[in-house]
C-alpha cells in the first residue's frame, strides 16, 4: 500500500515538474513566439481583423462568424485540435479589457508554429478542441469602454440576454458543451494581494453556482487548474497572484457556465510596476492558459490540490474611497 | 494601491500646519482618433496612508509642501515661453505662468502649469482630494522638488523623477 502511495506521489510530482520545465521553455521562448502587431492596450477590431484572415488560411483552424456586435462587427469563433475534451475561451466582454485578447492571438501563433514546440502541440491537438472568441465586445474596444453600444455591461446580461454580444456568447457555450471555460478580464491596476505592497497582477476566480458558494466536481476542476496555472505563475510573479471575491451573481457568464456544468475560470489581468501597457501581465495569461491546457490534455491538473485557490491565494484588496 | 505615493510630508496652507501622506492616482483616457493615452494625475486621499502602498513611494520626512505661485509676468509668444528657464522659475516657487494664447496639445509635455490669461486660476483648496499637484517642497527656505500636473521634479538636479506620459 504505502508503495502504491509513494508511487503516485512520484508520478504525479513528475507530472508537475515537467510542466514546470515546460512552461519555463515558453517563458524564455515567448518573444519569439509572441504576436508582435498587438502591443497596447488601444487595440480595435481593424487591428485583429488582419490576423484572423491569417487564420482562416492555416487549415488547422476553422474560423466562424457566429455574430455580429450592434455596430455590426464581426464575431467570430475559432476552433483548433482534434481531441475529445473541449476548452471554451472567451476575451474582452469588456471593451477596456484587452490584455487577454493580447495573449490569445499569442496562443493561435504558437498553434500555428510549424517548429517550435512540435510534441507539446501535437499533444494539444490529439487530446484537446479548443475554441475561441477574441474581443468579444469589439463595439466597446472602439471606445474603449467596458459596457457594449447600449450601456449595458455584457457580464451583468446572461439572464436576459438583451444584447447581441451576450446572446452570441449563450448561444455559442450551449453549441459547444465544453469541459472547462475560460473567461478572460482586466481588474484595476490599484489592488493589491490581501493587504500587501504587492499589486495583483494576475486574480483567479472559480466562480460559484450557488449562494452558499459550495463545491461540486465542476468547480472543484476549475480550482484545480487554478492550482495549476497559480503554481507555475508564482515563479515569475511571486506574491502578485490574487484571488478574485466569488460571491455568486445569476448575471454573470462565469457563474451560469459553472452552474450549467462547465468548468469555469476568471482570469483577471492587473497591475505590474513599470507595465502600463500590461505586456508582462499578457506573457503570464499566455504562460498560464498554455499550461492549463498541457495539463487538461495530460490529466495532471486532476491530481492538483484545490487548496492552493482555496487557502493559498488571498483575496484582492483596495485601499481606496473608488 | 495607489501610483504614486509621498508619505510624511508637512502641509502648509492658509496658515496651517499639519503631516499628511499625499497619495495620487493618474487617470488616463484615449486621446481622440489616436492610438495612446492622456494621463491625468490627482491628489486621491489625504492623512494617514501607512497601511497602503504606492507603485512609487518617496518619504519627504523633514520636507514642508505648499501651492505653487502664479508668475507675475504674462508670456506673449512661444518663443518667449521656450526662453524661459523653467527650474529657475520653480526654485522661486513659481508653478503656474500665464500665457495669451489657448494652451494646446504641444504644451502637454512643457513642465509648468499653462494657463489662459484672460481665466481666473484658483490657487485655494490645492491640497483637496481630487484636484492635480501644483505643489513646490521645501527644505527649510530651498525649493527641493515640485509635483506639477504628471511631472515630479527634483529641482535641486534638474530631473524629472516621474513624467508619466512624456512623449
Amino acid at each position: 500500500m504505502k508503495k502504491v502511495i509513494l508511487l503516485l506521489l512520484l508520478t504525479s510530482w513528475i507530472g508537475f515538474s515537467q510542466d514546470y520545465k515546460l512552461a519555463e521553455d515558453f517563458y524564455f521562448a515567448y518573444e519569439n513566439l509572441m504576436e508582435e502587431t498587438l502591443s497596447h492596450r488601444l487595440i480595435k477590431h481593424s487591428d485583429i481583423i488582419p490576423l484572423i484572415e491569417q487564420i482562416k488560411i492555416n487549415k488547422d483552424f476553422t474560423v466562424t462568424k457566429v455574430g455580429e456586435s450592434v455596430e455590426k462587427r464581426d464575431i467570430f469563433l475559432i476552433k483548433w485540435g482534434e481531441g475529445k475534451t473541449k476548452i471554451f475561451l472567451w476575451s474582452q466582454m469588456h471593451g477596456d479589457e484587452p490584455t487577454a485578447t493580447m495573449a490569445l492571438f499569442d496562443i493561435f501563433k504558437l498553434l500555428s508554429s510549424k517548429k517550435d514546440f512540435k510534441d507539446v502541440i501535437q499533444k494539444l491537438r490529439e487530446e484537446l478542441t479548443i475554441y475561441f472568441i477574441p474581443m468579444l465586445n469589439p463595439d466597446g474596444a472602439e471606445r474603449f469602454q467596458r459596457r457594449n453600444v447600449y450601456d449595458i455591461d455584457i457580464n451583468r446580461d446572461a439572464l436576459r440576454l438583451a444584447t447581441p454580444e451576450a446572446k452570441i456568447l449563450m448561444d455559442t457555450f450551449d453549441s459547444l458543451k465544453a469541459d472547462f471555460g475560460f473567461n478572460l478580464h482586466d481588474q484595476s491596476s490599484y489592488l493589491t494581494t490581501g493587504q500587501t505592497y504587492k499589486s495583483a497582477a494576475i486574480s483567479f476566480l472559480a466562480p460559484a453556482f450557488n449562494f452558499e458558494r459550495t463545491y461540486n466536481e465542476v468547480r472543484e476542476n476549475a480550482a484545480k487548474v487554478i492550482s495549476i496555472m497559480t503554481s507555475i505563475l508564482k515563479k515569475y510573479m511571486p506574491g502578485h497572484i490574487g484571488k478574485y471575491s466569488d460571491e455568486f451573481e445569476p448575471r454573470a457568464f462565469g457563474d451560469v457556465f459553472q452552474s450549467k456544468g462547465t468548468s469555469t475560470i476568471l482570469i483577471e489581468s492587473g497591475g505590474w510596476k513599470n507595465d502600463p501597457e500590461r505586456q508582462y501581465v499578457r506573457k503570464m495569461n499566455f504562460l498560464a492558459i498554455v499550461s492549463a491546457f498541457y495539463s487538461i490534455a495530460d490529466n495532471t491538473y486532476k491530481e492538483a490540490a484545490t487548496d492552493v485557490y482555496k487557502n493559498y491565494l488571498k483575496m484582492n484588496a483596495i485601499c481606496t474611497i473608488f | 494601491m495607489y501610483d504614486i505615493l509621498i508619505r510624511n510630508i508637512t502641509i502648509s496652507e492658509n496658515g496651517h500646519e499639519y503631516i499628511s501622506d499625499l497619495p495620487f492616482m493618474i487617470n488616463e483616457q484615449p486621446a481622440e482618433g489616436e492610438k495612446r493615452f492622456r494621463f491625468n494625475t490627482f491628489l486621491a486621499e489625504k492623512g494617514d496612508q501607512s497601511t497602503f502602498y504606492g507603485y512609487e513611494e518617496f518619504d519627504f520626512s523633514g520636507l514642508t509642501a505648499s501651492a505653487g505661485l502664479i508668475y507675475p509676468a504674462v508670456i506673449k509668444t512661444k518663443d518667449d515661453l521656450r526662453k524661459l528657464d523653467v527650474y529657475e522659475l520653480i526654485s522661486s516657487g513659481y508653478t503656474t505662468v500665464k500665457i495669451n494664447w489657448k494652451p494646446g496639445d504641444d504644451e502637454e509635455v512643457y513642465l509648468l502649469n499653462l494657463a489662459d490669461e484672460g481665466k481666473e486660476i484658483s490657487m485655494s483648496d490645492l491640497f483637496k482630494p481630487g484636484r492635480k499637484p501644483n505643489f513646490i517642497f521645501k527644505k527649510g527656505d530651498e525649493v527641493v522638488y515640485a509635483f506639477i500636473n504628471n511631472y515630479l521634479l527634483d529641482v535641486k538636479n534638474k530631473s524629472t523623477i516621474i513624467a508619466t506620459g512624456k512623449k
